[in-house]
């Protein structure tokens, strides 16, 4: 399943543990460093995409009762393939001179 | 109105599959989004409909390639699409018919009921595509679509003179819902609501059709002529007139993109009638 950076960035904050949608939200703006929002829609359009690929699964309802979500052994492994992926890219763009080396 | 309202009645705008399974999430996540933000109220509404309208473009979208609203589509392009194949089909046929044509066969007339049989026929082949997977199904709706649409036609021209355009799509509208409740009533819980559906809504298009139709040809008078002398019955209903012109000959392209715009029409008229039903057999299979 091709990942969109919605998805992938859920995939990242459910990587420290099961959070529930407002959470995940808060998680990627904080991880960003504010750089990628995402609204309800997009949030729960890439939930359901990540929960029927079998990526991410609900797990019991937090003390507020919410519905929670986290990583599945499948998730955890697509999520490392991107960013293996991304990190490739990186690599690339530094040879070619389009990034200063760190 | 609060915003937390506005934003319930907009999620109306998910298919109901995703809406149930993430509507009170997303709208408790909304409040909280809401309560937390420190951006301007403008800004604020500009990033949460934005954000609403990409997602369900694509959640719709997504509704649209699967399941049951698929079959739905593919049903009412099949409808439009078979109507008009048809009038192409019959088309060519008059034109063989024209350029074949011998003095023995002076006086000879195709009449209502053959274009209806022809209408039939090709929309129920075409309707037959999708339901390819049921071929018994399948077979027994081409061969209802011919009879019925042929008896509704031939009794449509029978009517249109003394009752009008009222008279010519209930006479189509009884018979072809009463030989599709025939055919689905072993599969179909309860057959006699879209039967209904069909007896009383197809009157209603014709008429509605009826009045748009007359409207656009008092500009168009060579046609609006042409048209009425199609049928013998001067009070005939016009709708059901460029029906049957359309399905014998085009003397213009005006007068065939006109009478094509009717044939699909009515297509989609009977694809959008019928799609409730073959809906349940789909899901039945």
């Amino acid at each position: 399943m091709k990942l969109t950076r919605a998805e992938f960035h859920v995939l990242l904050a459910l990587q420290h543990g099961s959070r529930h949608g407002y959470a995940v939200m808060q998680d990627v703006e904080d991880l960003s460093e504010g750089r990628v929002r995402l609204g309800p829609g997009t949030l729960y359009t890439a939930i359901k995409r990540l929960v029927a690929a079998g990526l991410i699964e609900e797990c019991e309802a937090d003390a507020e009762r919410r519905r929670c979500y986290q990583l599945t052994r499948l998730g955890k492994a697509a999520a490392a393939d991107e960013a293996r992926q991304m990190s490739d890219l990186v690599r690339v763009a530094r040879k070619r001179g389009l990034l200063s080396p760190s | 109105m609060t915003p937390e309202r506005i934003y319930a009645a907009l999620l109306t705008l998910y298919p109901r599959g995703f809406r149930d399974a993430y509507g009170p999430e997303m709208l408790q996540s909304f409040s909280e989004m809401r309560r937390a933000s420190h951006r301007p109220r403008p800004a604020f509404w500009c990033f949460a409909l934005g954000d609403l309208a990409t997602s369900v473009f694509r959640e719709q979208l997504d509704a649209c390639r699967s399941g049951l609203r698929r079959f739905v589509l593919q049903w009412l392009a099949i409808c439009a699409f078979g109507a008009m194949g048809t009038s192409l089909v019959a088309f060519l046929v008059t034109q063989s018919f024209a350029y074949l044509y011998h003095p023995y066969l002076e006086g000879l007339r195709f009449s209502p009921w053959s274009y209806g049989a022809f209408l039939g026929a090709g929309l129920g082949l075409a309707q037959a595509v999708a339901l390819r997977q049921r071929r018994r199904i399948a077979t027994a709706w081409v061969a209802v679509s011919t009879v019925s649409a042929a008896i509704g036609f031939d009794l449509a021209a029978l009517t249109a003179g003394a009752i009008g355009p009222v008279g010519c799509g209930l006479a189509i509208g009884a018979v072809v819902g009463g030989c599709q409740w025939w055919l689905s009533r072993t599969l179909l819980q309860r057959p006699g609501w879209p039967v209904l559906g069909s007896g009383l809504s197809l009157p209603a298009i014709v008429l509605l059709c009826d009045n748009l139709i007359q409207r656009a040809l008092s500009g168009v008078n060579p046609v609006a002529a042409d048209v009425h002398a199609t049928l013998a019955g001067a009070h005939a209903s016009v709708a059901f007139d460029a029906l049957v012109r359309g399905l014998q000959q085009p003397r213009s392209w005006a007068d065939a993109a006109f009478e094509l715009t009717a044939i699909a029409t009515t297509g989609l008229t009977i694809g959008v009638i019928t799609a409730r039903q073959l809906s349940e057999m789909h899901r039945a299979r």
